[in-house]
């Protein structure tokens, strides 16, 4: 996935000031940023649900030359918040999606996706009484039956996910990133905007770190998640691989996987 | 399968097919309604001894014969086709603007669709000569159409903001256009002559007492238009559930559904309003007792709208004809009757949730 020079005004105000930036399939990219710098707004513009000047190319062609339904085959969409109107069960939403998708025909993967998500035993309870969590996991679901990947596909599909943790709890963000990562090594693209930094530097292959409009910084997680760019980023200090002192306590998600972590640089 | 068993609940797959064994439940009780209200009138006439004597080669008189096929079977298609009309707009106006509440009497697009009617009966002899001969008898309803679709464009370009639709705008836009439209048809109203007026007053009563095959055969190919549009809007409008910018990325052309939508909403309302006046509240109960019994999903619910809309019309003109026979009652008065509380049901249960 190429964007090139991605501008966005909304009304009167300038709300990315050409934005460039690359994901590849088989990578999970994260977009990390202060609230308000614009992260929604890119992938908005990445996914062409709002106007925008530039280009975006997918699997190496223009956004702009696909027909909605072959899009919709190619990638799916978590958006940051959704209301459903009408009293549709958790699996009809998840047929939804399916429906959408290139695997439609197969009627097991909505409660796959289902069972994925850790929503087992959820599919025909009302989606309007889900928890908050829950009805995040169910739309997960939809995105991925509607992307349904199980082996290496000849075009890469892709994953837009805004805040995909965001009402998560500490178990099923990992359920949900652990997700991600098995998408991405099945030759998926998936492209996150993420408020956890913790998780995005246990995770992500490549980061973008935004600020007001722009990319602040492009690179691996060591190299974008430092302290100098992540206190200039976010306005306030911020000390990178420093324990908290004596007596507060800290969980850190690295130490269940420490194994994967690169060597802190 | 144990899941269903825990959960209580019919599950999905369970609502689907409970749609479909609907689907033949309504069009049967439809069959049934028609029969009935074929066979019963003020005129005393039986249906059986005249079709047994028609089939037979026996005689028929004459006024039997004028008052089976020139009154009642004009009548019994008006109910059928107004009423699937009625309940199938106002679930595809509902699906695109995501909310129950959505009819297209109470957000103004029938009073939009009695201005077209009326501006056609007063201005309609301004039009050349040409353009009447060729619209006829259709002329109305087209006006009609034209001024129900006006109202839905400008409802839903009032209450959507970037594919999220405002229930208290909604509801509000109605209450402005229908009071706009109402000073409007007030306007022409007075400056109608006396032919006019007769012809005003005759449309206004409404009500299907007035059908005729000419008025059928004017008002029936947009009726149906509208009608027919509606199984090809039943996948967008379900993805549409999840707002538009969901519906676009799960691969709807959501523009174009939506202007399908407002063209169906506006061709099946106007041509009902233009030939039976304002009946109310068919498109709010018919949806809402659906989607209680078969979910949501509009492949199911719209075809079973159109069966139990054109149903319960059926059924609402018997009883509009029967309770103070041999005077008739307004069907209107009958659907508000059974409509209204249906109404304030879902305004109450949401009351709170939705910021109605
Ligand atoms: N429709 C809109 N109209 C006007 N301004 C908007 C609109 N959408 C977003 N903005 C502005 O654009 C800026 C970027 O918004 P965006 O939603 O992309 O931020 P974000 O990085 O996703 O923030 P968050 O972390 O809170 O989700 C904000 O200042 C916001 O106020
Ligand atoms: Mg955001």
């Amino acid at each position: 996935m190429q964007a090139h020079d991605i501008r966005v005004t909304i009304g009167r105000r300038d709300i990315l000031h050409g934005i460039c930036m690359q994901a590849r399939a088989g990578e999970l990219t994260a977009i990390v940023g202060p609230n308000g710098s614009g992260k929604s707004t890119l992938l908005k513009a990445l996914t062409a649900e709002i106007d925008f000047v530039g280009q975006v190319e997918l699997n190496g062609r223009a956004l702009t030359d696909y027909r909605p339904w072959d899009l919709a085959a190619c990638r799916g969409v978590l958006q940051q918040s959704l209301n459903v109107a009408f009293p549709f069960t958790v699996r009809e939403i998840v047929q939804l999606g399916h429906g959408a998708g290139l695997s439609a025909a197969d009627p097991d993967i909505p409660d796959r996706a289902l069972s994925l998500v850790d929503l087992d035993g959820f599919a025909n309870r009302f989606y309007h009484e889900l928890s908050g969590g829950e009805q995040q996991r169910t739309q997960l679901a939809r995105v991925l039956a509607q992307v349904w990947i199980e082996a290496r596909t000849d075009t890469p599909r892709w994953l837009f996910l805004d805040e995909p943790v965001s009402s998560l709890d500490i178990g099923h963000q990992y359920v949900v990133m652990d997700l991600t990562r098995r998408f991405t090594q099945n030759g998926g693209g998936v492209i996150a905007v993420m408020h956890d930094l913790n998780l995005t530097a246990m995770y992500a292959d490549h980061v973008v770190l935004m600020e007001a409009g722009e990319v602040l910084a492009a690179g691996t997680a060591s190299e974008t998640l430092t302290t100098d760019l992540l206190s200039r980023a976010y306005g306030c200090p911020v000390s990178v691989n420093t324990p908290a002192p004596a007596g507060v306590p800290f969980v850190l998600p690295q130490a269940r996987a420490r194994s994967n972590l690169a060597p802190a640089g | 399968m144990t899941e269903q068993v825990a959960s209580g609940r019919a599950s999905p797959t369970d609502r689907v097919r409970r749609g479909r064994r609907v689907t033949a439940a309504l069009a049967l009780l439809l069959g049934c309604t028609c029969v009935i209200s074929l066979s019963q009138g003020a005129a005393g006439t039986d249906l059986w001894p005249v079709l047994y004597a028609t089939l037979t080669g026996g005689g028929v008189a004459q006024m039997d014969r004028i008052i089976l096929l020139d009154i009642r079977l004009p009548r019994m298609f008006m109910a059928v086709l107004v009423g699937a009309s009625l309940a199938v707009s106002g679930a595809v106006m509902q699906g695109l603007f995501r909310n129950p509440l959505a009819d297209p009497g109470i957000v103004g697009v029938s009073a939009g669709a009695g201005l077209g009617a009326i501006t056609a009966i007063v201005l309609g002899g301004l039009l050349p000569a040409v353009l009447l001969e060729f619209f006829g008898s259709s002329l109305i309803a087209i006006a009609a159409f034209l001024g129900a679709w006006g109202a839905t464009i400008i409802l839903y370009s009032v209450s959507t903001r970037r594919g999220q639709t405002s229930v208290a705008t909604m509801l509000l836009a109605g209450i402005a256009i229908a009071a706009l439209v109402g000073a409007m048809s007030g306007l022409l109203i007075y400056a109608a002559d006396d032919a006019q007026l007769r012809s005003l007053t005759f449309w206004n009563l409404g009500s299907l007492a007035g059908a005729t095959w000419t008025k059928l055969a004017a008002a029936t190919p947009i009726m149906l238009a509208g009608i027919a549009a509606a199984p090809f809007l039943a996948r967008g409008l379900n993805g549409m559930v999840l707002g538009e910018a969901a519906a676009m990325h799960m691969g709807i052309p959501v523009q174009r559904i939506k202007r399908i939508a407002v063209l169906s909403v506006a061709a099946a309302t106007g041509a009902a309003v233009a030939v039976s006046g304002g009946i109310g509240f068919v498109g709010i109960v018919v949806p809402h007792l659906l989607r209680l019994a078969t979910g949501p999903d509009h492949r199911t619910l719209l075809p079973n709208a159109a069966l139990l809309g054109a149903a319960l019309l059926l059924g609402a003109d018997m009883i509009s004809r029967s309770i103070v026979a041999p005077a008739e009652l307004p069907i209107g008065i009958v659907t508000a009757v059974l409509g209204a509380p249906v109404f304030l049901y879902i305004l109450l249960r949401r009351r709170g949730t939705m910021g109605v």
